[in-house]
């Protein structure tokens, strides 16, 4: 039963249904990497181009070479790393807890963290409230206010409710308490959701843009999306003042603008480290997939 | 789990120390010692002052962090003692200034976009008041712009009088010969069709048409279109109207400051027309483009495409016309017309539409607010910088960098030194900061400097000029017996002058903001719906149904306001005038 | 014993008082809580600004009280009224579009683990999750590049095999406006949001798959009284979440693709907002405005958190929150 249809009709077209959606999700991605790296009047000229032509790496050279670029991909890895790892420990050990039934206000509590997802102060209120906390200009800036997140929270909340509750309790009877449990128990059996959630956070907090805008103004807490925004601005600029020259009715001097292909270049290179880190994540909710798969 | 963690952990971290090795290599970030209380004797003088660092927000610009570049270094720094850090916000600026006033207090120095901005702050007591500052470090401003200081503290002090801003921008009601508006195109194709010269604008489309076809394809074999238009530059209305024909015709829009919305100001017979009137320039241009899409002449991609299309398009030669004049020279600097220089573009002047529209600089300047925060410590020597920016010395280096590296006066006419003229026309980043403090300028760079007599801003030096002239320029003035465009318009068109009364209005208040607001969401669409209508009558009924939702909406409301506006402008006008370039 | 005690918050337990366990974990969730209190309620105090005519800057005392005004802005004459009906009526249609591709992701991951070779599913996981990390305006470029009218790759092709006598402007048409942002929006996120069920099923006890061979179920069998099943959970939590944010489509996506011809289809509340007020600015009446739809936004979508919930409850007999 398990080879007869091996290379049958249902895995063949599952297959080729799944590898056809496949190309279509990566071929933007494909399509603009190619872009950059061929020379620029073809993302200029609209013309389709499916293989790099006349070859060159200077679109990345140009953009590696923004002032402050490297300092600022430090603060963004170590801004992700460490933001991920609170985020994971810190709403799954609440997670945890809220799996217990015996605990105090259990249901209004949870509710009170689930209902926080909908609520939006907005800009003004958070901005002062970061400051008060003297968050701005902080490195903990970027990492205290997401260590409680309440979608993850739920997430891993239904994950942990459908660990046989028999492994739990055979290590209380053991006389384990409940951080011992957790870090025992726990955290280890939750690693496919722990892994997707990692996942989801490192990409949050690598895209994550707003709090260095508003909160850090330190050039040494400035992360790459900062310096990339600050480029794409520049270019923006250039734009703008066109504008406002058409406007008023002044100006005379030609003006060239950053080609397209730069605008993609600072896309790719914001895209290029998530795709490197991701397949090490990836085995980890990936994993147990061969199990389910095996049977069938 | 260990293995789980460890394992992600020792990846992350060894990518994140391996970012440290390469960061180390790197150009360290630039820390400037900042040096507290150095406030006496601050005046520019010979001595070098000791730098203090201060913090700045600025709404348009993209200066991002402590400066390190020439100007900033030579003019920030060794003249008026100051290191400018600069918080950098984006197009986010309106929210990141809104965040700072509600924490209680301002950067030392602010650029604000608009007064509405700067009137919250003075009423929200954030700024300082410059005038016992002016005597000491301000003589410049004094003597250049009484005009404008005294619009600043009669219009926008809470009633106090008190100064708390200076506008940029501010300059004289004289002309240069810069001419900009006009709608140009292809010499050798104009040239072909035998160079009619018609009276109208609409009477140029079958003369576009036959252009087109001698030429519908460029040499990749993409379509050519006479017109394209595009939709991310709209605001309250559709841009691209307002801009081309609109303006073409010597009629002023508020576009631009956007005070006296959805209104439009025939400078010529100082006239106020609701842009809802049936009859409006602004409507009849939009017929216009009805017209040529109707001819096929208008690139059916317009109101998709963005800015970016338009000038990849521009510099593909995919397009018959340009709207502007750096539009033009930007497709005649292109490698195309280097490569056949008749296929340049020059100006066609419909007689009878065509206006010489001269619109220089206003005495009160224009949208922008420079203040400084009331909590500096500084203020002396920010005033001095400010002061130093309302000269025409002042704007010369903001605009054009630093004189004596950048460029000099050679023979009584700017030029830039060295390599810098080509870098400056083909946007070298290495002298990206050559134009990056133009919105510093108080005196407006459109001004003639005293010592050239040129205007101030390199743009309009004659070196670059020269530089950009092409053989379908010079064959086109040939033909026509003149010297140049701005020649040919003087001669043949009737001149009409901005007359600035616009710039003295104030801003809308709140409830006629918000039906502004509504206005301006309905206007761009049924503006674009009507110039892609299929037939005349679908024109007609969706004219019909913006002009009924325009009412519904206030549009009366609105133009009664903007004529009372304009009323009390008007009788403001005579009061501001005074202004010299020093 | 002392008065503590006797209010039951200890225990005298093996000689040493404990704290009983109830209040022990509560205690220990503690510090988390405040957490939560301290970013996310404490600076609701914001919401009063919805009721002021708030300056930034400005001292509360200072702002004009306003009542319900902003509150009413969207709603102050005829127009507005029937704009109000057109973008709900977006939103309402997009949202339950939206709802109905809940199922896409569970189905894409129950599917995805059948495929046999480990490297081509890898492969699969991988590449479907990439349209993720490109961002809306980089979709829309990516799009222009090929639907546009002249240049568009797509259109170019079906001309030339003779599908479409003339070019179409796919992008600025508004016929099925609806469908085709729901179409970004799948291709966008079922990779990426299948990722969660991935999770869950590695988390199936392979015992149960074993006992199910044995009793000779097939493939679809499986599927439909293990796999699936046990997807439940998380599909219901997903869906719950996605009923309380039915008025919040978010704006980024929709502002990337709107265009004056298919704006009358595309406008969804929170576009809509954008569109008439945040874009101007935050000075005047608009943070207010803002700041009084972002407080209706919230109630209604708590109080349809809570309605779902309650639906929940009656239909499967299982409360969620």
């Amino acid at each position: 039963m398990v080879t007869r249809d091996k290379f049958g009709l249902f895995n063949l077209s599952n297959s080729l249904v799944f590898s056809l959606y496949a190309l279509v999700c990566v071929f933007p991605l494909y399509y603009i990497l190619v872009l950059t790296l061929s020379d620029n009047q073809w993302a200029a000229s609209g013309v389709l181009v499916l293989y790099p032509k006349g070859f060159h790496l200077q679109n990345y050279v140009n953009v590696l070479r923004f002032e402050g670029i490297l300092p600022a991909m430090f603060v963004s890895v170590l801004k992700t790393v460490v933001g991920t790892a609170c985020t994971l420990l810190g709403t799954s050990f609440l997670a945890y807890l809220f799996t217990k039934k015996g605990m105090f206000l259990r249901k209004a509590l949870y509710r009170f963290v689930i209902i926080s997802m909908y609520f939006n102060a907005g800009l003004i209120p958070w901005y002062i409230n970061m400051r008060n906390l003297q968050l701005t200009n902080n490195f903990l800036g970027y990492i205290v206010p997401y260590i409680v997140m309440p979608f993850y929270l739920i997430l891993m909340k239904t994950y942990m409710e459908s660990i046989p509750p028999a492994l739990e309790e055979s290590a209380s009877i053991d006389g384990a308490g409940t951080l011992q449990v957790f870090f025992r128990i726990i955290f280890p059996l939750s690693r496919p959701i722990l892994a997707t959630v990692a996942v989801f956070e490192s990409v949050n907090q690598w895209n994550n843009l707003k709090d260095n805008l508003f909160l850090m103004t330190r050039s040494r807490l400035h992360t790459l999306q900062y310096i990339l925004y600050n480029y794409m601005s520049e270019v923006d600029a250039l734009a703008a003042r066109m504008r406002s020259q058409a406007g008023a009715g002044l100006g005379s001097s030609a003006i060239s603008l950053t080609p397209m292909a730069v605008r993609m270049t600072v896309a790719m290179l914001v895209v290029l480290p998530i795709l490197f880190v991701y397949p090490v994540l990836q085995r980890h909710f990936a994993k147990g997939i061969m199990l389910g798969a095996m049977k069938g | 789990m260990k293995g789980f963690t460890g394992k992600l952990l020792a990846v992350l971290l060894s990518l994140s120390l391996s970012l440290i090795l390469v960061a180390c290599q790197g150009p360290e970030p630039t820390s400037t010692p900042t040096t507290g209380g150095v406030t006496e004797s601050a005046t520019p003088t010979p001595e070098p002052l000791t730098p203090v660092q201060i913090t700045a927000l600025a709404g348009p610009g993209t200066m991002s962090g402590v400066q390190t570049d020439p100007i900033a270094k030579e003019v920030f720094e060794k003249r008026f003692g100051l290191t400018i850090d600069f918080i950098f916000a984006g197009d986010k600026f309106e929210e990141r200034l809104a965040t700072e006033m509600s924490s209680g207090e301002l950067p030392d120095l602010v650029c604000f976009t608009n007064r509405k901005q700067a009137e919250t702050a003075v009423q929200a007591n954030l700024l300082l008041d410059l005038d016992p500052l002016l005597a000491e470090y301000g003589q410049d401003l004094s003597a250049n712009m009484p005009a404008m200081l005294q619009f600043m503290r009669d219009n926008l002090s809470g009633g106090s009088g008190k100064l708390y801003g200076l506008t940029n921008y501010v300059g004289s009601q004289t002309m240069t010969d810069a001419i900009h508006l006009a709608l140009y195109t292809r010499w050798d194709l104009y040239k072909q069709v035998g160079a009619p010269q018609v009276d109208t604008y609409e009477e140029l489309l079958p003369v576009f048409r036959q252009m087109q076809d001698l030429e519908p394809e460029n040499d990749k074999g993409q379509k050519n279109y006479t017109f394209t238009l595009w939709a991310d530059w709209d605001a309250n209305e559709m841009a691209m109207a307002n801009w081309t024909i609109v303006n073409y015709r010597g009629v002023n829009n508020s576009q631009d400051n956007g005070t006296l919305a959805f209104t439009e100001y025939n400078q010529e017979t100082k006239q106020l027309k609701s842009m809802f009137d049936p009859d409006s320039t602004y409507l009849q241009t939009i017929r216009f483009y009805f017209k040529a899409n109707q001819m096929g002449l208008l690139d059916p991609d317009s109101v998709t495409q963005k800015f970016d299309n338009v000038l990849n398009k521009l510099n593909d030669g995919r397009l018959l016309t340009a709207y502007w004049g750096w539009m033009a020279a930007t497709f005649n600097g292109s490698p195309l017309v280097e490569a056949n220089p008749l296929a340049g573009m020059i100006p066609v002047f419909p007689k009878k539409e065509a206006r010489l529209f001269l619109s220089p600089n206003s005495p009160v300047g224009r949208e922008f607010v420079w203040s400084v925060g009331a909590k500096t410590q500084y203020a002396d020597r920010i005033v001095s910088l400010l002061n130093f920016a309302a000269t025409a010395r002042g704007a010369a280096e903001l605009m054009n960098g630093v004189e004596g590296t950048d460029w000099s006066i050679v023979d009584g006419k700017a030029q830039f030194l060295g390599d810098n003229l080509e870098k400056f026309v083909t946007n070298d980043p290495t002298v990206k900061y050559i134009g990056m403090y133009e919105p510093m300028c108080l005196m407006s760079p459109w001004n003639v400097d005293p010592r050239t007599g040129e205007p101030i801003n390199r743009t309009c030096w004659s070196q670059v000029i020269r530089r950009n002239l092409r053989e379908s320029e010079k064959q086109w003035a040939e033909a026509n017996g003149v010297l140049n465009a701005f020649d040919f318009a003087s001669k043949n068109l009737v001149t009409v002058q901005h007359d600035a009364v616009s710039n003295m209005t104030s801003a809308p208040p709140d409830n006629i903001k918000i039906i502004q607001q509504k206005l301006a969401e309905l206007a761009k669409a049924q503006s674009w719906k009507m110039i892609y209508a299929k037939s005349e009558a679908e024109f007609e009924s969706l004219l019909q149904e913006l002009l009924e939702k325009a009412q519904g909406l206030g549009s009366e409301t609105n133009f009664e306001w903007a004529q009372n506006e304009l009323a009390a402008a008007k009788e403001k006008a005579g009061k501001y005038v005074e202004f010299n370039v020093n | 014993m002392s008065r503590r005690d006797r209010s039951g918050l200890l225990s005298p337990t093996a000689g040493k008082p404990r704290i009983r366990q109830d209040v022990r974990l509560f205690l220990m969730a503690l510090p988390f809580l405040a957490l939560i209190f301290v970013f996310s309620y404490l600076p609701l105090y914001g919401w009063i600004y919805a009721f002021f005519d708030f300056r930034p800057g400005f001292r509360l005392a200072d702002c004009e009280f306003r009542g319900l005004f902003f509150f009413r802005l969207m709603v102050s004459d005829p127009v507005s009224r029937g704009e109000v009906i057109r973008v709900l009526t977006n939103t309402f249609a997009i949202s339950g579009l939206n709802l109905s591709i809940q199922v896409l992701p569970l189905f894409f991951a129950v599917f995805l683990v059948e495929i046999r070779s480990s490297r081509l599913r890898r492969t699969v996981q991988s590449l479907t999750t990439m349209p993720n990390f490109l961002s809306w305006p980089l979709v829309f470029a990516f799009a222009y590049s090929m639907l546009s009218v002249d240049d568009g790759f797509i259109n170019r092709l079906l001309v030339q095999v003779g599908a479409l006598g003339n070019p179409v402007n796919f992008l600025a048409s508004s016929d099925h406006v609806w469908l085709t942002q729901t179409g970004y929006l799948v291709w966008k996120t079922l990779g990426w949001t299948a990722i969660i069920y991935l999770a869950a099923i590695s988390s199936i006890d392979s015992e149960l798959y074993e006992a199910a061979e044995i009793d000779g179920a097939d493939r679809f069998r499986i599927m439909r009284h293990i796999t699936i099943p046990h997807l439940l959970p998380t599909f219901f939590v997903l869906v719950l979440l996605s009923i309380a944010n039915f008025l919040n489509n978010g704006m980024e996506q929709y502002f990337v693709f709107q265009n004056a011809l298919n704006k009358d289809r595309i406008e969804v509340l929170d576009l809509y907002v954008y569109n008439i007020g945040i874009r101007s600015g935050m000075m005047g009446y608009n943070y207010s405005f803002a700041t009084a739809v972002g407080v209706l936004k919230s109630l209604v979508s708590v109080v349809l958190l809570f309605v779902a919930n309650w639906g929940s409850k009656r239909i499967r007999g299982v409360s969620i929150l």
